[in-house]
């Protein structure tokens, strides 16, 4: 039976121009999408062309061409930014030593054992079926992603390379404390979990099926005072995300703080219990 | 499919400078174009764009030519990364009257920083947008120009999503008929 959803090929070209513009809502880019997967090769060789034509016209645009001198800005922002993300992804010097941990940071509300969601997570991940019937009964493209991960034998090696490489010694370290963060809307496909490590200051945050877009995502933390503070923006880019903070102030790390992820629209769509 | 725009993007996810250098060389007008039309100024359009490169770069390993070419994906993450910069700085005005007369941002008015032929150009194009039948008018500039997304639109007007979807495809290919006629006149 097909799904009452889906679009005809008149219902695509006659969205093609706003979805081309970027002007549908996340779900109705992701209806359009899966639409258009559906349709024929010929409607989509169709809509591709009248879109891409649509893109490349410069009749509604000023005529004003850009400096000379902004080529190498660009070059050297790209650049840059290419350099911070090698800076993130190198390991750390140390996990740090192990000391007695303050109330700051332990809670038995809050604490579980990191090593055992590895080992639980290991699990999920090597069995097949109960992970794509978990993932399948979510109308979700990155989620599935995250199956096929999930099913090939370089599931580990694959996620070390989008995470960091000494995730697994990170999250297994003793000192380090778990804070799940929960979509605060029906059916937001994304999670996440804040490992925080109050005794070297540092904390990584793993984001699991958080919808790809062309906007960006914000983590936020507000602190046991209510001052608020923008930790990063970042875009979402697959299945799974990794971001990793050296230096962290201690009204971060607390488990009182409340991190938060914010989508571009400034919804903000997973928190920490 | 075009398997060189799949492997420059291949190139430019696998932080080859040089490819981003290409991908610059290729769409830096196109870019540049449509941050000029939606910034209000031409240095926040230089910053912009700069932005946007960074954001191809970020994402190029989602580039699929299945899905639609090269220069589709790369507009479309400009306009995407745009409308985001608009509502961060909070430029558009708050306009909820379907009456109100919005008279556009100040990169559509003519200025010292703005060859002359380009201010006639916009200015024309503003003429022909003003032409439109009313809902389509208002439905372009506050979706189109300004970024509001369509069902922001809908709910500000109180008309139906489909009628505003309608409005806006329709206008636009008027529009684009329109403004063909005068730049080949």
């Amino acid at each position: 039976m097909t799904s009452p959803t889906i679009m005809n090929r008149e219902q695509l070209l006659e969205l093609a121009a706003l979805d081309a513009y970027g002007l549908l809502d996340e779900f109705e880019a992701e209806l359009y999408t899966r639409s258009f997967h559906h349709a024929p090769a010929a409607v989509q060789d169709e809509i591709i062309r009248f879109q891409s034509e649509l893109a490349a016209d410069p009749t509604l645009l000023p005529q004003e061409e850009p400096p000379a001198e902004l080529r190498q800005r660009v070059l050297q922002a790209v650049s840059r930014a290419i350099e911070r993300q090698h800076s993130e992804l190198a390991p750390l010097a140390t996990i740090g030593r192990r000391r007695e941990t303050s109330d700051n940071y332990v809670d038995s509300r809050y604490v579980f054992r990191p090593a055992a969601l590895w080992r639980a997570a290991a699990f999920i991940l090597a069995g097949a079926v109960a992970v794509m019937a978990y993932f399948w009964s979510q109308s979700n493209e990155y989620a599935r992603d995250l199956a096929r991960l999930a099913l090939s034998n370089l599931t580990s090696e694959e996620l070390k390379q989008k995470l960091r490489p000494d995730y697994e010694e990170f999250v297994s370290n003793p000192t380090v404390v778990a804070r799940v963060m929960r979509p605060l809307v029906n059916n937001f496909p994304g999670s996440a979990t804040v490992f925080v490590d109050g005794t070297t200051d540092q904390a990584f945050v793993l984001i699991m099926g958080l919808p790809v877009t062309a906007g960006e995502y914000e983590l936020r933390v507000t602190h046991a005072d209510g001052t608020s503070e923008m930790l990063r923006q970042f875009a979402s880019i697959g299945p799974v995300n990794g971001l990793r903070f050296e230096n962290l102030a201690k009204a971060t790390l607390a488990v009182t703080a409340v991190w938060e992820v914010i989508d571009a629209s400034g919804a903000v769509v997973l928190r920490s219990t | 499919m075009s398997q060189q725009d799949w492997t420059l993007m291949q190139r430019v996810a696998a932080d080859d400078e040089a490819a981003v250098e290409e991908l610059y060389a290729r769409f830096s007008s196109l870019v540049f174009k449509v941050a000029r039309q939606l910034m209000p100024s031409r240095a926040e359009a230089e910053d912009a764009v700069q932005e946007v490169f960074v954001r191809l770069w970020q994402t190029a390993d989602r580039y699929d030519p299945r899905r639609a070419k090269l220069v589709t994906w790369v507009m479309l993450i400009a306009r995407r990364h745009l409308i985001d910069r608009l509502r961060r700085q909070a430029v558009r005005p708050s306009e909820s009257s379907f009456e109100t007369e919005w008279t556009g941002p100040s990169n559509h008015e003519p200025g010292p920083d703005r060859a002359p032929q380009d201010a006639e150009r916009n200015t024309r194009l503003m003429q022909r947008i003003a032409e439109l039948p009313e809902l389509q008018r208002i439905v372009i500039e506050r979706s189109y120009l300004q970024g509001y997304t369509l069902r922001e639109v809908s709910e500000q007007l109180g008309a139906p999503l489909g009628t505003i979807k309608s409005a806006l495809s329709r206008g636009l290919v008027r529009l684009r008929e329109r403004a063909k006629t005068d730049w080949a006149g």
